[in-house]
């Protein structure tokens, strides 16, 4: 085969690879590169809690974070929410600790919050504007419910979610977020 | 071994051998490295698609718009994208404060009914939904109120969406704005 032939041929197969494995990346495990937008920190706020107690975020300091972002009129927020329950229970003793974000009016959120027993705290915007307005803070960029962003006990932005979780992506990333279980 | 003596499972690839065989290393150089530059500066260590770049921006979910047929009469039209869907009982349309379904001027097809296991039985839209409207002596100005929500069977769901829209002194739909509005009921 002739230099120049040989040279285009493999450029051609170069440039198919790499549209190949942004391909499967984006198939497989891939995040779109929807989430450039993912903050490196967690970002300072403060909101009331069910009780209409004032909280803010920094409260939570030192502990590796959840942050659940959720709406009582949302099917998939409802169907992961007792997963998020179990991982409280299961791993709050490594460190985790779950904090939801209800985009909801407060009686709507109080109220389906207290039926499954929620576990953790759970914090309501003045408006559901602020709240899905920190969401697209927190990399949410469609504004979709429900949306997890992880962080460590230092701020440092671990990973974000969009959409249900399902029990399989939790273990892993709590796994791989929380130190080793003692022991 | 002895370096000087040529071993047979040493010997070079023939030229006819070797540009296929550069050319595959370097498709597999090119995959890995691809995959490396995706992941790298997006920290995360959460499972498969973690992104939400797998879900479409509401407004292209859901494209709405209204079109004026008519005097006084209108199609509130939605395009919805596959995969995704809206609730019945969460499209609300109103005129100066009226509610448009419940007084009969704006007439919601049935749809198609699902058992969702969070909210029980529901209809829901999917595809193409056209609402025809009447709109009886429309007084110049007049707002026309939107709302719907829905979500995408992936497993997300979208704040509802409000829509302001000005009639104009024709009856033509002038302005529209988008906002997030309440949760509401349940559908």
């Amino acid at each position: 085969m002739r230099e120049p032939l040989r040279s285009l041929l493999a450029l051609v197969l170069l440039i198919a690879a790499g549209g190949a494995g942004f391909a499967l990346y984006q198939h497989f495990g891939g995040r779109g590169g929807s989430n450039d937008a993912l903050p490196s920190h967690r970002i300072a706020f403060s909101m009331p809690d069910m009780a209409g107690q004032t909280r803010h975020i920094s409260r939570w300091d030192g502990k590796t974070v959840l942050l659940n972002f959720w709406a009582s009129w949302c099917g998939p927020c409802r169907k992961e929410m007792p997963l998020l329950i179990k991982a409280q229970r299961q791993y709050g003793g490594r460190g985790l600790q779950v904090i939801g974000v209800a985009i909801d009016t407060p009686s709507n959120a109080r109220k389906f919050a207290r039926s499954l027993h929620v576990n953790y705290p759970v914090l309501i915007p003045a408006s559901q504007q602020k709240g899905i307005s920190l969401a697209g803070r927190y990399g949410d960029q469609i504004g979709g419910l429900p949306y997890s962003v992880v962080y460590g006990p230092d701020g440092r932005v671990l990973g974000a979610h969009a959409g249900e979780l399902h029990k399989t992506d939790l273990e892993a990333l709590l796994d791989k977020a929380l130190p080793e279980a003692p022991g | 071994m002895d370096p000087g003596k040529h071993h047979p499972r040493l010997k070079r690839p023939s030229p006819a051998l070797r540009a296929p065989a550069g050319a595959l290393v370097a498709c597999l150089l090119a995959t890995a490295a691809t995959a490396a530059l995706a992941g790298s500066g997006l920290p995360g260590v959460l499972g498969n698609g973690a992104g939400s770049g797998r879900f479409l921006p509401v407004n292209r979910a859901f494209r709405f718009e209204l079109v004026r047929t008519g005097s006084g009469s209108y199609q509130a039209h939605w395009n919805i994208a596959p995969g995704y869907y809206l609730y019945r009982r969460r499209i609300h349309i109103a005129l100066g404060g009226k509610d448009l379904v419940r007084s009969g001027q704006a007439k919601l097809p049935p749809g198609s009914t699902e058992s969702d296991p969070q909210f029980g039985r529901v209809r829901i839209f999917e595809g193409n939904l056209t609402v025809p409207l009447t709109l009886e002596r429309t007084v110049p100005g007049a707002v026309l109120t939107v709302r719907y929500q829905g979500c995408a069977r992936g497993g997300i769901c979208y704040p509802p969406q409000t829509r302001h829209i000005k009639l104009g002194n024709a009856g033509t739909a002038t302005h529209s704005v988008p906002a997030a509005g309440h949760g509401g009921r349940d559908a």
